[in-house]
C-alpha cells in the first residue's frame, strides 16, 4: 500500500465545559490515502465531526487537541494559525450538511466563487468568472451559466449542495471531507450528489472522508469504513467486510437497526439503551452497558483496535464471527 | 353526516395557501394538497411518502384542522369533523393526536416531563383528580419505556430519543384512536429509531391505533406501514398495500422514489442503476399543465402535459394516476 495522504495518529479532542471536560474524541489513529473514500460513521456525539473539524482547526474556543495528524508530512496539529490557513486553502476543502447556512444568502453564487477562487488561486475577476462557471458544469449544474447569476435562495437544495462542492474544488484540494453532504437532500437528488463526489474522487484522485450515519451512504461509495461510538473506533475495515460481516456487536446492532428496501422484511432489532455521557469516566468498553454480548471484562478493560477474528480491526473482547453476526440480525 | 366506518375516513381533501398578498403583489395560490382521499381502519398503518414540498404536513394539518381546508371532508368515526364548530371539534380532538419530527422543540423547556405529560389531560380532562391524572401520567411513561423517577426532570436533560418517548407519552395519555406522526423518527439515530418504530408498533398492537405515518425514508415506511400514498406536488399519485407498492411499483415517479433509495449491502449498491429522472420538484405555485409528474418523467407522452390522469384502481387492487400505465393496459 502506498504512502498515506493523512495519517493521523493518537488524537484526542476534549471541551472544557463549566462542570467536567467532555471527551469527544479518544486517542484514535487512522490513515486516509489518495484515490480512496474513507466512510465514517456514527450518530449524534459520536464524535465523527469533531474528529475532522480538529483536522482543519475549526473546533470551538474551548475545544483542545492532542496527537498527530500527518498531511504529506505536516503535522496539522502543530501548526501556526498561518500556516494552518495556507495548508488548509491549498489542501483540504469541507463540505457541510446543509448548503443553505453555508452559503452567504446575500451574495451570488458567482460573488462567493470569485472570491474564493481570487484568494486561493490569485485568478484576476474575469478568469475567476471562467474558472466558476467551468467548476460548476464540473459538478454537473444544468444552465451553469444562468445560474452562477444566480441567489442561493433561487436555488433547490440539490442545486446548492453541487455549488458548495464546486466551491470545495476552488483551491483544488487533495483531501476532500463531507459531513453529512446529502443527509438534507430528497432521495432522488442524494444519489447525484454521491455519484459526483465519486466521479470527482476517480478523476482528480481527492481522497475524500464522507462522514455520515446512513450505512447506505457508504455502502454505495466507500472503499474503507470506520464505525465510530462514544469518541472511539469500534471497527475498521474494507467496506464489504465491515458491511457484509460486521465483527463488533455495535456494528451489527446498527445494521440491524437500519430496514432495507433490498432486502427481505423482517423485524427491526434495536440496540438497547442510549449512547454515553461524554462527561462520564472512561473505564472499558464504552458500549459495554447496551452490549448484548457484554462480559465483566468489558466493564474493567478497554478492549485495542486490533483484527482479531477477521480482516477488519475492532475494539471488542468478544468480536462476533460470521455465523453470530446472522444471529444478531445483522448484514442481510 | 355519519356512515359506519371506523377510524379516519378522509375524502377529496383539499388545502390551499394563499401567498404574495400584499397591495403591489400579485395574489398567488399555493396549491399544497389536491382531493386526497384516505381511510385507516383501527389497528392499521398508512404510510405517507413523497419529496419534501409534496403536501405531506398539509395534509396532516388539514386532518387535524390546524389549516382550514378549502374543499372536502374528514370523518372520525363515521362523524364528520368537518362541518364542526370550534367547540364541538374540542370533543374530537383527544382522539386524535400529533407527534412531531423534532422532540426537544417540540417540548416546553420550563416544564417537568410529567407536567408535560399531564398537559393534554388538563386541557380536556379537567375534572380528573391529581392523582388520577398521576396515575395515567405514570401509565403513559411505563408505555413508552420512561422511568418513573425522569417524571420530575427537565426535558435538556434528555437524549433525543428519550425526548421523542417523551411526545410520544403525551400523545397517548389522553388514550387516542388517530396518532398521526410527522416525520416523527426522521431526526433520530438509527440504533435509536429503530427502538421508537418498535415501540410504534407495539404501543399500535396494545391500543388499537389508526397511524398517519409521514415519512420520506421508504425503508422506514415499508417497515411500519400496511398501505402506502405516494403524494407528488399535493396529489396522490399511487396509494397501494405495502407489499404491492414495494414489489411493484406502477407510477413511475413511485418507481424513481424506491429505485433511489440505498442498501447497506455493498454487492447491491455497486451494480445499483439510478432511475433516470430528470431536474427537481417545480414549483407548487406553477405547477406543470397536464400530470404534474411529467416534466420528470422518462415516460412522458403528450397526452401527459395536457390533462390531469385520473386514480384508477388497477387489477390487483392499487391506484394509479398515470396515463403511461393506462395506455399499456389498454394494449
Amino acid at each position: 500500500m502506498h504512502q498515506p495522504l493523512l495519517d493521523v495518529r493518537n488524537l484526542s479532542v476534549r471541551f472544557q465545559t463549566a462542570g467536567a471536560p467532555v471527551i469527544a474524541v479518544d486517542n484514535i489513529s487512522f490513515s486516509v490515502s489518495q484515490g480512496e473514500v474513507l466512510g465514517v460513521v456514527g450518530e449524534s456525539g459520536s464524535g465523527k465531526s469533531q474528529t475532522f473539524m480538529a483536522l482543519g482547526g475549526l473546533l470551538a474556543s474551548n475545544g483542545e487537541t492532542t496527537g498527530e495528524a500527518l498531511l504529506e508530512g505536516h503535522d496539522l496539529l502543530a501548526l501556526s494559525d498561518r500556516e494552518l490557513d495556507h495548508i488548509r486553502g491549498q489542501k483540504i476543502s469541507y463540505i457541510f450538511q446543509d448548503p443553505m447556512t453555508a452559503l452567504n444568502p446575500f451574495r451570488s453564487v458567482a460573488a462567493q466563487m470569485t472570491e474564493l477562487l481570487r484568494l486561493h488561486r490569485g485568478l484576476g475577476q474575469a478568469r475567476a468568472r471562467t474558472e466558476a462557471l467551468r467548476l460548476l458544469e464540473r459538478v454537473r449544474v444544468p444552465d451553469a451559466r444562468r445560474r452562477l447569476d444566480a441567489y442561493p435562495h433561487e436555488l433547490s437544495g440539490g442545486m446548492r449542495q453541487r455549488v458548495m462542492i464546486a466551491m470545495a474544488l476552488s483551491n483544488q484540494p487533495r483531501l476532500l471531507i463531507a459531513d453529512e453532504p446529502t443527509t438534507a437532500l430528497d432521495v432522488t437528488v442524494q444519489i447525484q450528489v454521491l455519484d459526483i463526489l465519486d466521479e470527482l474522487r476517480r478523476e482528480e484522485n481527492l481522497a475524500v472522508v464522507l462522514i455520515t450515519h446512513d450505512m447506505g451512504v457508504v455502502a454505495r461509495l466507500a472503499h474503507r469504513i470506520m464505525v465510530v461510538y462514544a469518541g472511539t473506533i469500534a471497527e475498521e475495515g474494507e467496506a464489504e467486510d465491515v458491511l457484509l460481516r460486521p465483527s463488533h456487536p455495535y456494528t451489527a446492532g446498527l445494521l440491524a437497526s437500519m430496514p432495507d428496501l433490498a432486502a427481505p422484511l423482517t423485524q427491526l432489532q434495536p440496540i438497547r439503551g442510549y449512547p454515553p455521557d461524554g462527561r462520564k469516566a472512561r473505564i472499558g468498553c464504552m458500549f459495554a452497558p447496551r452490549c448484548f454480548k457484554v462480559q465483566p471484562v468489558c466493564r474493567d478493560v478497554t478492549p485495542a483496535l486490533e483484527a482479531r477474528v477477521s480482516r477488519q480491526r475492532q475494539a471488542c473482547h468478544f468480536p462476533l464471527e460470521p455465523r453470530d453476526t446472522a444471529i444478531a440480525g445483522g448484514a442481510s | 353526516m355519519t356512515t359506519g366506518m371506523e377510524g379516519l375516513e378522509v375524502d377529496a381533501l383539499s388545502i390551499t395557501y394563499p401567498i404574495g398578498q400584499g397591495p403591489f403583489r400579485p395574489r398567488l395560490e399555493l396549491k399544497a394538497v389536491r382531493e386526497v382521499s384516505l381511510s385507516i381502519a383501527p389497528g392499521k398503518t398508512l404510510g405517507v411518502v413523497g419529496e419534501s414540498g409534496c403536501g405531506k404536513s398539509t395534509l396532516a394539518r388539514g386532518i387535524l384542522r390546524l389549516q382550514r381546508p378549502d374543499g372536502g371532508t374528514v370523518r372520525w368515526n363515521g362523524q364528520s369533523i368537518s362541518d364542526l364548530t370550534d367547540d364541538e371539534f374540542r370533543h374530537v380532538r383527544p382522539e386524535m393526536q400529533m407527534v412531531f419530527q423534532d422532540p426537544l422543540a417540540s417540548l416546553n423547556p420550563r416544564m417537568r416531563v410529567a407536567d408535560i405529560i399531564a398537559e393534554p389531560l388538563v386541557t380536556h380532562r379537567p375534572e380528573l383528580s391529581g392523582s388520577k391524572r398521576q396515575a395515567l401520567v405514570a401509565k403513559a411513561m411505563e408505555r413508552v419505556g420512561l422511568l418513573p423517577d425522569m417524571a420530575r426532570r427537565f426535558p435538556h436533560e434528555f437524549s433525543g430519543g428519550q425526548a421523542q418517548r417523551i411526545g410520544i407519552a403525551r400523545a397517548i395519555v389522553l388514550e387516542p384512536g388517530l396518532l398521526i406522526c410527522d416525520e416523527a423518527v426522521s431526526a433520530l439515530d438509527v440504533s435509536i429509531r429503530a427502538q421508537v418504530l418498535v415501540l410504534l408498533e407495539e404501543l399500535q398492537q396494545t391500543l388499537g391505533l389508526a397511524i398517519l405515518f409521514i415519512s420520506h425514508d421508504l425503508a422506514v415506511v415499508r417497515y411500519i406501514a400496511h398501505e402506502v400514498m405516494v403524494l407528488y406536488l399535493g396529489r396522490v399519485v399511487e396509494h397501494a398495500e405495502r407489499d404491492t407498492l414495494f414489489a411493484n411499483p406502477k407510477h413511475p415517479y413511485t418507481q424513481a422514489l424506491i429505485g433511489s433509495v440505498l442498501s447497506k449491502d455493498p454487492e447491491i449498491e455497486r451494480s445499483h442503476e439510478v432511475p433516470r429522472i430528470g431536474g427537481e420538484l417545480p414549483s407548487p405555485i406553477d405547477p406543470p399543465s397536464g400530470c404534474p409528474f411529467n416534466t420528470r418523467c422518462p415516460l412522458v407522452q403528450p397526452i401527459c402535459r395536457q390533462t390531469m390522469p385520473a386514480l384508477v384502481v388497477q387489477p390487483d387492487g392499487s391506484q394509479v394516476a398515470c396515463h403511461v400505465v393506462e395506455a399499456q393496459k389498454a394494449a
